[in-house]
């Protein structure tokens, strides 16, 4: 008998933690009332070329600053193994990562860099780690990093990491937010470094993929930096359902379009309660351009289904060979 | 020949630079790149000549804003009276969890009343508690002014491993000419000065009557700071300038010569030193003055990198007159 309830006990804890976890973005309670979703005038008539060069000047870094990568140990969960590692991302700044080997030599398989959802976990929240052996299991070497407040990098600015905490204290306002989204793609910047010069992956075999938060942020990410060949975005957008505003340099609106001819791949929920589809995911999804593609499943705001997980791993193979 | 005419002191940097050449990391300027005389640096950036446009500028300001719900934390960490000054060491919250050291100097009957003067400091290792600084300071509160003077990052109380000797060539080498830290410092620097402007008025500061005054490193800062905080309203660049001599590029939000013009209508004042071997005057000080846009005194000293006693009273006189 106890043998048959520990194996239900250690699926059900993850499922619960899962559950837990995505009741933040989508859990907005019946009686909570919001204002109407925001928009902005970039959504409609994101910023000229030489504005957008202007942001990128803001997220240049220091490439001569040395890694100083160290190792943390590893971690073994469901079959999957990884090791954690703390690398330099800018001065004062080091970024605490899950390092996902596919197997076999680095530079023989494609690599994803990967930005967690608004979890105070941060990297080893449930999603994260769910879509990292998605991932890995498929042939990708998988990089996901600690966003800067979160995770292992916690600073303090959030406490319980509510929907209502990080709405007040990071998202909505509008130099935190900039700062942090600054922070983030510098950030990915030095992990396309780390996986290049430390694991010696093939400079051109990079993407990225974010999920929730990660993917309103990979958007500006893979507008910066032109070495990510691919960008997956699962259930992001322009504003979740609580955002009031941002400023022009942190707007998904004035990058998404820049991202091309790289392939930009979306896949959101039809009934995401958090990113709503008419107001948020494809006004934004129509500034991008082409090569561009879009999975909608009948899904609120959580991880994607394994029809829409079969057609990622099959596009990410066509845009990373 | 007058040593101001040697627009390639560089030259002799150069030289000297060679002779300590195993110490440089030519790495940020990249490997294969020979340094630039200050003519040279000056000539290849292009907003020395053709500033950035006003749509851009306001691109920057989006980077240099703050959010200014994050609490102060005013702390007084000491208090000691000097012949009528009441100098009080405190700290503040700049952004979340960065503090900055700063010295506060009144007269006993507190900063109502009175102008108020931010300082940026000169790239000494001591930052804020240089000995000449804390003179100064304690005149100009005898003077009628108060005083805040804080240690930008990397400086003072704010020190790390990132410097350590403080040589020029040490502050070259890790922080100026590498123009994606430097540009992250120069926003810290002007966030923090913002943020001391808030302390000031809450601590009782007329609000109309703050000037920022910057001397040499802090001088070139100055017109960026003057240009993203439009509260100072009197601006003072002293032994400033677009470039020292021994840098060599810098990013566009982090160049004087693209914030400088925007200070206007509010009053700057320049004051160079016509010998100053580090602070060009050909090639740095007076190309980053011609972009100034009036009110602009633009004041020459028959010196070197100092400040001669004669123009410190000028400047007194001039914020006095600024600030009234």
């Amino acid at each position: 008998m106890m043998q048959a309830v520990r194996p239900r006990l250690r699926t059900a804890l993850p499922v619960m933690a899962l559950l837990m976890c995505l009741a933040g973005p989508t859990g907005a309670s019946a009686q909570e009332e919001l204002p109407p979703p925001a928009t902005d005038e970039w959504l409609t008539d994101p910023v000229d070329r030489e504005t957008f060069e202007s942001f990128l000047q803001f997220f240049r870094y220091d490439a001569e600053l040395p890694l100083d990568v160290e190792s943390r140990g590893t971690g073994r969960e469901q079959g999957l193994t990884w090791e954690t590692v703390a690398f330099r991302s800018t001065a004062g700044q080091r970024v605490v990562a899950d390092l996902y080997r596919a197997g076999g030599e680095w530079r023989d398989r494609p690599s994803l860099i990967l930005l967690h959802g608004g979890s105070g976990a941060g990297r080893a929240a449930p999603t994260t780690r769910y879509m990292a052996g998605l991932f890995s299991r498929a042939g990708f070497n998988v990089l996901a990093i600690d966003m800067l407040h979160f995770g292992d990098r916690d600073t303090g600015l959030l406490e319980t990491y509510s929907e209502g905490e990080k709405h007040e204290r990071l998202y909505n306002r509008h130099a935190t937010y900039l700062e942090w989204v600054t922070q983030t793609v510098k950030d990915v910047r030095r992990s396309v470094d780390l996986l290049v010069q430390q694991f010696g992956v093939e400079p051109g075999r990079v993407g990225l993929a974010g999920f929730s938060r990660g993917a309103v942020v990979a958007t500006i990410v893979a507008a910066a930096d032109t070495r990510l060949a691919a960008t997956v975005m699962v259930n992001g957008g322009h504003f979740d359902r609580r955002e009031t505003g941002h400023s022009a340099a942190a707007c998904p609106a004035n990058y998404i379009g820049r991202i091309a001819p790289r392939p930009l791949l979306m896949v959101n929920g039809r009934h995401d309660g958090d990113m709503l589809l008419e107001t948020s995911v494809a006004p934004l999804f129509a500034l991008a351009g082409e090569p561009k593609r879009m999975i909608l499943m009948d899904t609120g705001h959580q991880r994607p289904t394994p029809e829409a997980q079969a057609e990622i791993i099959a596009w990410l193979h066509d845009a990373i060979p | 020949m007058p040593i101001r005419r040697l627009r390639d002191l560089s030259l002799p940097i150069a030289a000297a630079l060679g002779l300590f050449g195993g110490l440089i990391d030519a790495g940020p300027l990249g490997a294969q790149d020979t340094l630039m005389t200050p003519a040279e640096a000056a000539a290849a950036d292009p907003w020395l000549e053709d500033p950035v446009d006003d749509a851009t500028f306001r691109t920057f300001l989006d980077f240099y804003s703050y959010d200014d719900s994050v609490p102060l934390e005013l702390r007084t960490d000491g208090r000691e009276e000097r012949d009528g000054v009441i100098v009080r060491r405190i700290t503040y919250q700049s952004t979340p969890g960065e503090r900055v050291p700063a010295l506060l100097y009144t007269s006993a009957a507190g900063l109502e009343g009175r102008p108020t003067l931010i300082e940026l400091h000169g790239a000494t290792a001591t930052g804020k508690d240089e000995p000449s600084y804390r003179v100064r300071a304690e005149r100009l509160v005898r003077a009628g002014f108060n005083v805040l003077v804080f240690d930008m990052p990397l400086f003072g109380e704010r020190s790390t491993d990132r410097l350590r000797t403080y040589t020029n060539l040490e502050k070259h080498q890790k922080l100026y000419n590498r123009p994606a830290l430097y540009r992250d410092w120069v926003i810290q620097v002007a966030i923090d000065a913002r943020r001391a402007v808030d302390l000031v008025i809450d601590l009782g500061a007329d609000p109309d009557r703050i000037g920022l005054a910057g001397y040499s490193r802090g001088g070139i800062l100055a017109p960026i700071v003057g240009a993203v905080e439009p509260r100072f309203a009197a601006v003072a660049a002293i032994l400033g300038g677009h470039m020292d001599a021994l840098e060599q590029r810098h990013l566009a939000p982090a160049c004087p010569a693209n914030f400088i013009g925007r200070i206007s209508p509010r009053p700057l004042l320049m004051i160079g030193g016509s010998y100053d071997s580090d602070h060009i005057r050909e090639t740095s000080l007076e190309p980053l003055s011609e972009l100034a846009r009036e009110p602009v005194r633009v004041v020459w000293s028959e010196a070197g990198h100092m400040l001669l006693p004669e123009h410190e009273e000028l400047m007194t006189r001039w914020f006095r007159t600024q600030l009234r």
